[in-house]
């Protein structure tokens, strides 16, 4: 039986492809191990102290419409978690009655039910009207 | 002998060509990571603050999976009985018998007739061979082009007689011969079959629009034309999919270039 020639095996078409191959696999890896949904963040005040018992709102942006899919209360130390939110490219809202209500946070993510911890707290306050990306 | 130093002034005409050709490209590349208004002036040159959330929106808002497998599935089909159909052609036509004048008068009259007047007669083909809505129906017209029949005579033309005389003293059957003797001589012909057919069957746009019926056998072109009418006000995200489009027909000349060069020049080169 016959071996394969060395050139026939690598050249740069097989190589482009491999890295291809690799890349693929990689990332689907990557997404596998990340797909949870979990979203989690904490709302705070304007003082920055943690705010417990806010509702918590997540709006699913797409090309053709918003649509809330889903709120949640935040706990006594303004922390929220949300798991298996099925989106991509969201919006999260948060207010407390007597506290205020918080910007809009658009956050835009790489692959759908991609976990995702907010770096930066929502703050409510009364009155807040500008988007804030993330 | 010429030297190199001789050919700058047309590297200094060509180069600014080059970059104006590529303009296009790089603004179609730049909206799609930044989703800057196209229209804005002054125009931005470079992209500020890029992201490819743009590519993500574009994967979800259509099936673009399906439209991008299926696409390469016809590819397939195209570019498998393009080699096969086209080189058993072209080396047919290697040979001399009574008619070869007339068949390629015939052959290069049909050239002359632009696929949009046969499209009826291939259409009621296609029905008739039961391939609407089907990838075969979609490849179906890419199956064979003249123009290639012509690049593979014309590369077996630029062999010596000797080989397939050789071959056929053996006892060795023509179709051995063209698969084992031939075909491997022609890598360039080859490479430029594989990147024409690529690229003509993957840019297909007008065949798979009147044969295709269902979402889940469009090809990307189709899938483009959807996501236009679904979408109006997305420039960004569309063009993040005309990027997702075109990758794969670089990459493919990218790395047929050379070969595909040589095959185009080698009826010009014989002799």
């Amino acid at each position: 039986m016959g071996t394969i020639p060395r050139q026939m095996l690598i050249n740069r078409v097989t190589i482009t492809f491999a890295v291809i191959l690799a890349l693929i696999v990689g990332w689907n890896a990557y997404v596998a191990a990340n797909n949870d949904g979990v979203l989690t963040g904490q709302v705070v005040d304007s003082g920055g102290r943690a705010v417990g018992g806010a509702k918590v709102t997540i709006t699913a942006r797409t090309v053709a419409h918003d649509l809330e899919i889903g709120s949640i209360v935040s706990g006594d130390d303004g922390v929220f978690r949300f798991e298996k939110h099925g989106q991509y490219n969201l919006v999260l809202t948060a207010e407390k009655d007597g506290v205020g209500k918080s910007a809009p946070r658009h956050i835009r993510l790489y692959f759908r039910n991609q976990d995702f911890a907010l770096e930066t707290p929502l703050v409510l306050s009364t009155g807040s009207t500008n988007a804030q990306g993330s | 002998m010429r030297s190199r130093n001789a050919d700058w002034p047309v590297h200094l005409i060509l180069i600014p060509v080059s970059i104006l050709m590529l303009v296009p490209f790089y603004w179609v590349l730049k909206t799609s990571i930044t989703g800057e208004n196209i229209f804005a002036y002054p125009p931005s040159i470079l992209p500020s603050d890029p992201h490819l959330f743009n590519y993500v929106e574009a994967w979800y808002s259509i099936p673009f999976a399906t439209y991008f497998i299926n696409s390469i599935l016809v590819v397939f089909l195209a570019i498998v009985a393009n080699i096969l159909i086209d080189a058993a052609a072209g080396y047919a036509l290697t040979f001399h018998f009574r008619g070869k004048r007339l068949i390629m008068l015939i052959y290069l009259s049909c050239m002359m007739i632009p696929f949009q007047a046969t499209i009826i007669p291939a259409y009621l083909i296609t029905v008739n061979l039961g391939l609407v809505n089907t990838l075969l129906g979609i490849a179906l017209p890419h199956f064979s082009h003249i123009i290639l029949i012509f690049i593979f005579k014309a590369s077996f033309d630029a062999l010596p007689r000797s080989l397939p005389e050789a071959a056929r003293m053996d006892g060795v059957p023509e179709w051995r011969i063209l698969l084992q003797v031939m075909l491997p001589l022609a890598r360039p012909a080859i490479a430029t079959s594989v990147v024409l057919t690529f690229i003509w069957s993957w840019n297909d746009f007008l065949w798979p629009l009147i044969v295709v019926r269902d979402d889940d056998v469009s090809t990307l072109p189709l899938g483009l034309a959807r996501f236009l009418s679904y979408f109006e006000d997305t420039t960004a995200a569309l063009y993040a999919f005309v990027v997702m489009a075109l990758v794969p027909g670089i990459l493919v000349f990218f790395l047929a270039q050379r070969q595909f060069i040589e095959g185009l020049t080698a009826g010009a080169r014989k002799g």
